[in-house]
């Protein structure tokens, strides 16, 4: 990532002054040149959509055909003289059918998702062949777009073809790059990425992630609407194949062959894609053979350059800047130093009245799976400031209570209060942004992302709520970020480790991470699921003094193993044995309990 | 002589969080050994390790003089090991027989279906019924009867009595009695001592992922006490029929040789049976425990019967 | 004007196409239960059984070789993909997958449009289905009964196949726990290569016996394609049954629209696909939670 500020947005703006100078000489005529912006535009949304947030739609034709078809439209009936303003009506437009779109396709994920995407481009097409087909001209699409004209006072230009069209273009471009790098760059963004990595786990720190992919989705929709738009305008006509899943298609090959996730794939996809063309179709008369060329092509970089071209030379750059570099040393599991105070900024939650009252209580929790009851009528109460373990031995239903304090999974019958509020039923999200926050055995990281990033999706939650548009604003500018993320780091130990990938901590950094993720989202009750899972004696060690050092200021839930961590933590334990509450007091009482024995014990009689 | 099974000095790891530190375990010819554990020390893992599903990142393993870690586990079933895994893993889209055939498809040589029958006379009475449409007692015994239908040199058991109520316990400890006097060589892991203790002639002890003991079930007899004493073991209640909630965890569990992605499903999803989801067991995961510990629950005498309930 | 005959006519239409989108669909239903991939080269192997079936048509003259030749070079060329393409894909994430078999789709169309130019070419029905059956109250075109005869046999062999063999048996046992068939001695990249084998073939055979209805071009597997998946979210993503109820109706749904205005009848179907997503998010015969 680069740190100059506006870096890249000035070498945009360089490249693109230069290019008609420079292009003519590699044999790019200016129609192909215009071509290859309005792909790159179209490429840009569609890059947030799938680069950045993980969704992967065969269908955003529909939203290019709309945008274009719309400002055609009304270009083409004198509904409007102005063309600018009739690509924002086409833009606005394209967004509204993404909204209404999204919320039908974004119900499913993966691959139901792609192909509902492609059935809903495909009936656009099929609208505006026939039904729609009075608006739109049908297979003849609309002809006569015209193109815009900037009054300056008294002198008034308009825009030609080529060269000129091209300036205006350029203008279109570089001003969805710099929207587009500020939307990536902002909080949003960054929630984007954490989607794309790691779903569940944007959840469960409180994120609405719904919402998120649906704002993704139509911002994809908008800058296609745009791009749409412009190619009527380019072509001095709506082609109807903008509709079609063959576009869609050329779309998400090009970014594919460019580098998903760069924003500037797209437009290398594109030149990529259209000098091929043009140079084996006209240079070498091989007629359509270009189209099977580039299949090919692009099924070889997916299999063997998996982040494209932009992709390919940034992992060549990247690796001459390490044998420039000695990498830092991982850090010796470090004992963390016990932090003076164990809230981490100001949560927004505090301004809550006091609650007295047990923090989280279970009333009767059953949770039955098909004729397997896995927890039976639980009654269970932490208090304020306590740290409670749970133990039991196996298929006790440890994880399936933990899960349903959690509320990531409904109970069959009980309730779940937290700070005396009903919480059952909730969705995860909600109940992290109340206050109850769990880390999980196995690490549910954002695995593409370094130490701070993660640290920084978790706190962009606590700091902004479950869900906010601020698609703009910088990182830096979120209020009481730093301190937020700064403290969670400190706690758990990671500060000097906290520019590294996910990829290069060694096992015990990264369980701190996880117990990190779930802190900074600033919980008043932490849930603890095996903490010390796979660790050694010494990081065991270290674990439980992290572990006493959060609990200031806390309340911990901690389900664990080992009996002497437990024993030692815990100021009061809670057995569970064959989905029912066993046993609960003090680990001194515990140890002494003869049922709690027997249960660890029992045996078969010997047959 | 050579044993049927060596195990040298293997180390698995689950994605980067070293499971198995340098295990070897011997098993010779018609032995019944056990591999004894508290849940997370790694008993599993083992297993999993011996039949192909995870590959160790060193070590050996010979099965009857041919080294096979690295093998894919088709290949290792084909040699001659099978697994009965915890979870069983009956498929319920088929019937109990066809569970049986597709299991011999393969097999070089194959116990006939009649065998299968007089020795679970149970499963002949069901045997068109769907997989998972029996019983959790008749699925542990399809579970191994699918196993014996390969004729297996050695036949691994995981934790084949948990869950189960008493009387079929009772039953299935017969049945393995009878198959070890047969002669059947067999690799046993549980928590429950005293049901492996019944079984087994020798006892491996893992913790933490170290094989921290070996003992003769001699030494040992009429003392389980010996056993707490020395290593905190914690051993699995006696549930009677409220069985293991088998719970998937997330997407991202890769435990299988063929790196296939485990079925989708957040945190919290309703157990699914589809390909490859049973990695999410919690006795998978390495559990810490006293190693040279004062007991934490006071070694006492076996008691006869169940554990009490309040 | 909606007439009994015209009812009923539509009605066998829907019948026939919907037999056949239940043959091409099963196929992909069946790969992506048991490998966990969907096809995007779905439609690209629907029109190359047609042009495979084609040459072999103008080779032998004969209906019936030109038949088994399409369906048999797809399930080689099938089986050949998963070895060499898809097998490494299993590790990587879906988006991948997706990617991949996309490509190798548009590369497959290619090359076919290489060969055979953009043109439209026919392919002649055998003569034993050419010209029209008289069914007292109505008159139809023989061929197309047959098609709707030969997809149901296809279907039911492949029923067969499923769940009265031992083959099938492994497959339906491979879509529930692959890893567990590997336990039990079977080579699973085996049978993944023959899943992929057997779902290509199907996609094919439904291109050639589909020939003599409409014309071959490289670009009718996208709408199939596309038809395709409105199938499988229909029924059901992973069943074989579902494929057929799934096809039947959407089958029927484009044939009896396009009585009532040919133009919405794409549209009609996306409308019912939705109301499925909505109402019953994992088809009407699919298991719940399955992706």
């Amino acid at each position: 990532m680069w740190r100059r500020p506006l870096l890249i947005e000035a070498l945009t703006a360089l490249g693109l002054v230069a290019a008609p100078f420079a292009l003519p000489y590699l044999g790019f005529a200016p129609g192909t040149v215009n071509q290859i912006l309005v792909w790159g535009l179209f490429g840009i949304g569609f890059d947030i959509v799938f680069g950045y947030t993980g969704l992967l739609s065969f269908g955003q034709s529909a939203f290019y055909g709309t945008g274009g078809f719309i400002a055609a439209y009304l270009l083409t009936n004198n509904l409007m003289s102005s063309v600018l303003g009739a690509l924002a009506i086409g833009t606005v437009g394209a967004a509204l059918a993404g909204i209404a779109v999204g919320a039908i396709a974004l119900k499913r994920t993966g691959i139901y998702f792609a192909m509902i995407t492609v059935a809903i481009a495909e009936t656009f097409y099929f609208a505006e062949f026939s039904p729609l087909a009075a608006w739109t001209g049908g297979e003849n699409g609309l002809p006569g777009v015209p193109t815009p004209t900037f009054h300056l006072g008294a002198f008034s230009y308009r825009v030609g073809t080529g060269w000129s069209m091209y300036a205006f273009l350029a203008v279109c471009y570089f001003i969805g790059i710099v929207i587009a790098l500020r939307i990536v760059r902002s909080p949003v963004g960054a929630v984007f990425r954490a989607i794309r990595d790691n779903p569940a786990r944007a959840r469960a720190v409180g994120h609405a992630v719904g919402l998120y992919k649906l704002t993704a989705f139509v911002v994809g929709a908008a800058y296609a609407g745009f791009a749409g738009g412009l190619l009527g305008v380019l072509q001095g006509f709506m082609p109807p194949d903008a509709f079609t899943f063959d576009t869609s298609g050329q779309l998400v090959m090009q970014t594919a062959i460019g580098g998903v996730g760069t924003l500037f794939g797209p437009l290398v996809g594109a030149t990529v894609w259209l000098y091929l063309r043009d140079f084996l179709q006209q240079s070498l008369g091989l007629g359509s053979v270009w189209k099977l060329v580039l299949g090919i092509v692009f099924v070889l970089l997916v299999c063997f350059l998996r982040r494209g071209l932009i992709g390919g030379v940034q992992d060549l750059v990247a690796r001459f800047a390490v044998r420039a570099r000695p990498r830092a040393p991982a850090e010796a599991g470090k004992t963390p130093v016990a932090a003076p105070l164990a809230s981490i900024g100001t949560s927004r939650r505090r301004r809550e009245a006091p609650f007295s009252g047990p923090v989280l209580e279970a009333r009767g929790l059953t949770r039955a799976f098909g004729g397997l009851i896995a927890n039976r009528d639980i009654h269970f109460a932490v208090e304020q400031g306590e740290l409670r373990g749970i133990i039991g031995p196996n298929g006790a239903g440890k994880s399936t209570f933990f899960k349903m304090l959690t509320c990531e999974l409904p109970p069959t019958s009980g309730r779940v209060i937290l700070h005396g509020r009903d919480i059952t039923g909730m969705d995860v999200a909600s109940v992290c942004q109340l206050g109850l926050t769990k880390s999980y055995q196995v690490n549910q990281l954002f695995t593409r992302l370094t130490v701070r990033q993660n640290i920084v999706i978790a706190a962009l939650a606590e700091r902004r709520g479950a869900f906010a548009l601020d698609l703009l604003r910088r990182l830096e500018r979120v209020p009481g970020l730093d301190v937020q993320i700064e403290s969670t780091l400190a706690l758990v130990g990671l500060s000097a480790r906290a520019d590294v990938a996910v990829a290069e901590l060694a096992y015990g950094e990264k369980r701190r991470l996880e117990i990190g993720l779930a802190l900074a989202a600033s919980p008043s009750i932490l849930l603890l699921d095996e903490p010390l899972a796979g660790m050694s004696p010494r990081e065991r060690t270290e674990t439980v003094q992290l572990l006493k050092n959060i609990r200031r200021g806390r309340t911990l839930v901690v389900v664990d193993h080992d009996m002497d961590a437990m024993f030692e933590l815990a100021e009061r334990i809670t057995v569970l044995h064959e989905g029912t509450l066993l046993a609960e007091g003090t680990p001194r009482e515990i140890q002494r309990n003869q049922v709690v024995q027997e249960a660890y014990l029992g045996g078969v009689a010997a047959a | 002589m050579s044993a049927l099974l060596e195990v040298d000095r293997i180390n698995s790891y689950y994605e980067d969080s070293h499971i198995l530190f340098d295990v070897s375990l011997r098993v010779g010819r018609s032995e019944v050994v056990a591999l004894l554990g508290r849940n997370g020390a790694g008993k599993s893992t083992t297993l999993k390790s011996l039949i192909g599903l995870i590959r160790p990142r060193s070590g050996r393993i010979v099965l009857d003089g041919t080294p096979i870690q690295g093998l894919p586990a088709h290949a290792i079933a084909s040699l001659g090991l099978q697994l009965v895994p915890e979870e069983r893993r009956i498929f319920g889209s088929l019937s109990v027989e066809e569970n049986l055939v597709l299991a011999g498809l393969t097999a070089r040589s194959r116990w006939p279906l009649e065998r299968i029958w007089a020795m679970f006379p149970r499963l002949q009475e069901r045997r068109r019924s769907r997989g998972t449409d029996v019983s959790g007692g008749e699925q542990q015994m399809l579970a191994i009867a699918r196993a014996l239908v390969r004729a297996p040199k050695i036949l691994l058991l995981d934790e084949p009595f948990e869950g189960l109520a008493p009387i079929i316990v009772r039953d299935l400890l017969s049945t393995c009695r009878k198959l070890a006097e047969a002669g059947q060589t067999i690799l046993l892991v549980e928590q429950n001592i005293s049901a492996a203790m019944n079984l087994a002639s020798r006892v491996y002890v893992i913790n933490n992922g170290h094989i921290v003991e070996e003992l003769s079930t001699q030494s040992v007899h009429g003392q389980p006490q010996l056993l707490q004493h020395r290593k905190s073991v914690t051993v699995s209640g006696h549930p009677a029929g409220t069985g293991i909630v088998k719970e998937t965890e997330n997407r991202r569990e890769r435990g299988s040789a063929t790196g296939r992605r485990a079925g989708g499903g957040t945190p919290g999803s309703v157990p699914k049976i589809n390909r490859g989801n049973f990695h999410g067991r919690r006795s998978d995961r390495p559990g810490v425990s006293v190693f040279d510990s004062h007991v934490r629950l006071p070694g006492c005498e076996q008691t006869g019967g169940r554990g009490g309930r309040r | 004007m909606i007439t009994w005959s015209n009812l009923v006519s539509q009605l066998f239409n829907g019948l026939a196409s919907g037999a056949l989108l239940a043959l091409i669909s099963s196929g992909l239903t069946v790969i992506y239960g048991t490998l966990g991939v969907l096809n995007l080269a779905h439609g690209a192997m629907f029109v190359l059984g047609g042009y495979a079936g084609y040459v072999a048509y103008h080779a032998t003259g004969s209906f019936v070789l030109a038949v088994a030749a399409g369906a048999l070079f797809l399930a080689v060329l099938g089986g050949l993909i998963e070895w060499a393409v898809i097998r490494h894909f299993y590790a990587r994430p879906p988006e991948d997958q997706l990617l991949v078999t996309f490509g190798i789709g548009i590369v497959i169309v290619e090359l076919v449009r290489l060969i055979f130019g953009s043109l439209s070419l026919t392919v002649d029905p055998p003569s034993w289905a050419a010209g029209i059956t008289s069914m007292g109250f109505m008159i139809y075109p023989t061929y197309r009964i047959a098609v709707l005869g030969i997809a149901a046999v296809a279907l039911a062999l492949l029923y067969v196949v499923l769940y009265r063999t031992r083959i099938g048996m492994v497959v339906r046992a491979g879509i529930e726990d692959s890893d567990m068939v590997d336990m039990l001695g079977i080579n699973v990249y085996r049978v993944f290569m023959l899943v992929f084998g057997i779902g290509a073939m199907a996609a094919g055979f439904a291109g050639i016996i589909n020939a003599p209805v409409v014309s071959l071009t490289p670009d009718m597997g996208e709408s199939i394609l596309v038809q395709t998946f409105v199938v499988v979210v229909i029924g059901g993503v992973g069943s074989f049954p579902g494929a057929i109820l799934g096809g039947l109706i959407s089958g029927e749904i484009l044939s009896l629209t396009s009585m009532v205005d040919p133009a919405y009848s794409g549209v009609m179907l996306f409308a019912v696909m939705t109301l499925v997503l909505l109402l019953r998010p994992q088809g009407l015969l699919g298991t719940k939670g399955r992706e």
